[in-house]
């Protein structure tokens, strides 16, 4: 691990997550803006029964909350293994 | 200190990165969002796809993170197959290598129609067979000379086709080109077949994400699987959720819902009522090349599923053979170009394809199944064994389960024969295979095949 360029390797990292983030960020916006206008849309003119809209939220608060985690933990690991594996050489 | 894979497979090269695992995931599944999606639009109309795109996304969204911490950990090509093999038993690894090889295998084969069909449509003199043809011929020599080559390509075609879904979308966000996108389609489309029809949807939401659990399967060609598995396939998972997002709002609002749920390109279509010229060729360019892509990932995802049966002697060991030059699984590549070709010249797509859905939804069940035992078995999270650490475990392994189980019931409605025909030849492999593998090997070296110590329950032997 001597030879490890850490400069190199924290940029890097940040890299990965930006990517991560930005994805992360599009998913958010793309999912909640097509949930809220269909909903809301048809909503407006036919009754959607109360159950679907709880089943709505219910699993889009676990999809959006799931990956969430899920991309935290690979910051986590690609962070703490990435000298040992020399990740970016 | 490199990251190594401890089994002895030194003739598959290690140089695939994050990009190449995306590239893998996205590229076979990119194709539901452009094609076969809209069928939960048929069932359940707008508010029955959405609900299956939620229910089927997070069901993927965990089947993806249990695919990460087990790609990571094992590294090894076979996948599900080898995940099942290590942690659960010889039944169980042969009927998901089997469900993983015939779900890849049937994705081929109607990829390569559509798109014989499609150059059957710009040029309406020549035949859909030999066209089919000659492009599974093709994808499987790019296979057969190199995995980053096949990979490399997979990237440039799915992101073309995935920048394609972008743009449209945008496109009609900031009213470039007064798209008519009409709110009244929604309404007209919203619920024909009323609750039962928004749960019957539910059977053909893994189309919008199906095969995502493939990306893993290159891990053994990964340089370093314990980052690019998690981080391709997280990465791939987002993108997916993206583009089916995107796509169902830009159909619902721009086809009507009884003509989306039977058309047979119907991001294509959508993009087509826009009447702008660009969109219509940008969109016509992202249906082929998604197809195209979804078929090259199937050879390489079919070829190592065959591949690592062959090296557990589940089959011959003959089709193991790696190329001493191009350094790919030459023979289990060859040997999925006549499987897919039976399977193409069938003449029952539509069977194929729930084939492949009900194969799939197998591993689903095996899949998280296989990471709980590897937790009870392995509970340290130590470098060697468990560089990549998913949340939540193993509660969201028992929710997949229940989730695949659940989709995998609404093949009643409509698919009940497919259904039975499915489950009852996975049955019937899983006894073949338990009897069959228990004279060839039982008992597993942890430190010799993966440098791991042994698990909890041998440790007092």
């Amino acid at each position: 691990m001597a030879n490890i360029d850490n400069n190199r390797y924290r940029s890097k990292l940040h890299q990965d997550a930006g990517v991560i983030v930005l994805l992360l960020a599009l998913l958010y916006f793309s999912e909640l803006y097509m949930i809220y206008n269909i909903v809301s849309i048809i909503g407006a003119s036919v009754p959607i029964p109360s159950i679907l809209l709880g089943l709505y939220i219910l699993f889009i608060i676990l999809l959006l909350g799931i990956e969430t985690l899920g991309c935290v933990g690979v910051y986590r690991s690609i962070k703490k293994h990435m000298f040992e594996f020399e990740y970016y050489d | 200190m490199t990251e190594e894979t401890s089994s002895e497979s030194p003739t598959l090269v290690k140089t695939l990165r994050p990009y190449h695992v995306w590239a893998l995931g996205v590229g076979i599944v990119l194709v539901g969002e452009y094609m076969g999606w809209n069928f939960t639009v048929a069932k359940g109309g707008i508010l029955g796809s959405l609900f299956a795109l939620l229910v089927a996304g997070t069901m993927y969204v965990m089947v993806a993170l249990c695919a990460s911490e087990l790609g990571a950990a094992t590294k090894l090509a076979g996948g599900p197959y080898d995940w099942a093999r290590l942690f659960i038993g010889p039944g169980a690894a042969a009927i998901v290598g089997l469900a993983v090889y015939m779900e890849y295998i049937a994705l081929e084969a109607a990829d390569s129609i559509v798109v014989a069909s499609i150059a059957q449509s710009i040029f309406p003199e020549i035949q859909v067979l030999p066209v089919t043809l000659l492009v599974i011929s093709i994808l499987t020599f790019i296979n057969y000379r190199g995995v980053v080559a096949a990979l490399t390509l997979n990237f440039a075609l799915t992101m073309t086709a995935f920048i394609a879904i972008i743009v449209f979308f945008f496109f009609n966000l900031l009213g470039i080109g007064s798209i008519p996108w009409n709110p009244a389609e929604l309404i007209s489309g919203a619920m024909p077949n009323g609750i039962v029809g928004i749960f019957a949807a539910l059977q053909f939401g893994p189309w919008f994400y199906l095969g995502i659990e493939g990306a893993a399967m290159c891990a053994e060609e990964c340089k370093h699987p314990s980052r690019a598995v998690p981080l391709g396939q997280q990465a791939g998972m987002i993108t997916l959720l993206i583009a089916a997002g995107m796509t169902l709002y830009l159909c619902a609002g721009l086809i009507p819902a009884s003509v989306l749920g039977v058309s047979v390109y119907p991001l294509y279509e959508a993009a087509t009522s826009t009447g702008m010229y660009f969109l219509v060729v940008f969109l016509a360019i992202g249906t082929l090349f998604t197809c195209l892509a979804s078929a090259n990932g199937c050879v390489c995802d079919s070829s190592r599923s065959w591949f690592a049966l062959s090296r557990d002697h589940f089959l011959t060991p003959w089709f193991s053979a790696v190329h001493p030059r191009y350094y790919t699984p030459y023979r289990a590549v060859i040997f999925t170009m006549p499987i897919a070709i039976a399977f193409a010249f069938s003449g029952f797509l539509d069977q194929v394809i729930t084939f492949s859905i009900t194969s799939g939804m197998v591993a689903y069940v095996l899949i998280p199944f296989a990471l709980i035992r590897f937790r009870k078995m392995f509970p340290q999270d130590s470098s060697k064994v468990r560089p990549f650490i998913g949340p939540m475990q193993p509660w969201i392994a028992y929710f997949t389960i229940f989730l695949a189980v659940v989709i995998l019931s609404t093949l009643n409605w409509g698919y009940r024969y497919n259904l039975i025909f499915g489950l009852v030849f996975y049955i019937v492999a899983y006894f073949y295979f338990n009897w069959r593998y228990k004279s060839i090997e039982s008992e597993h070296d942890w430190e010799r095949d993966m440098g791991w110590p042994k698990p909890v329950m041998h440790r007092s032997e």
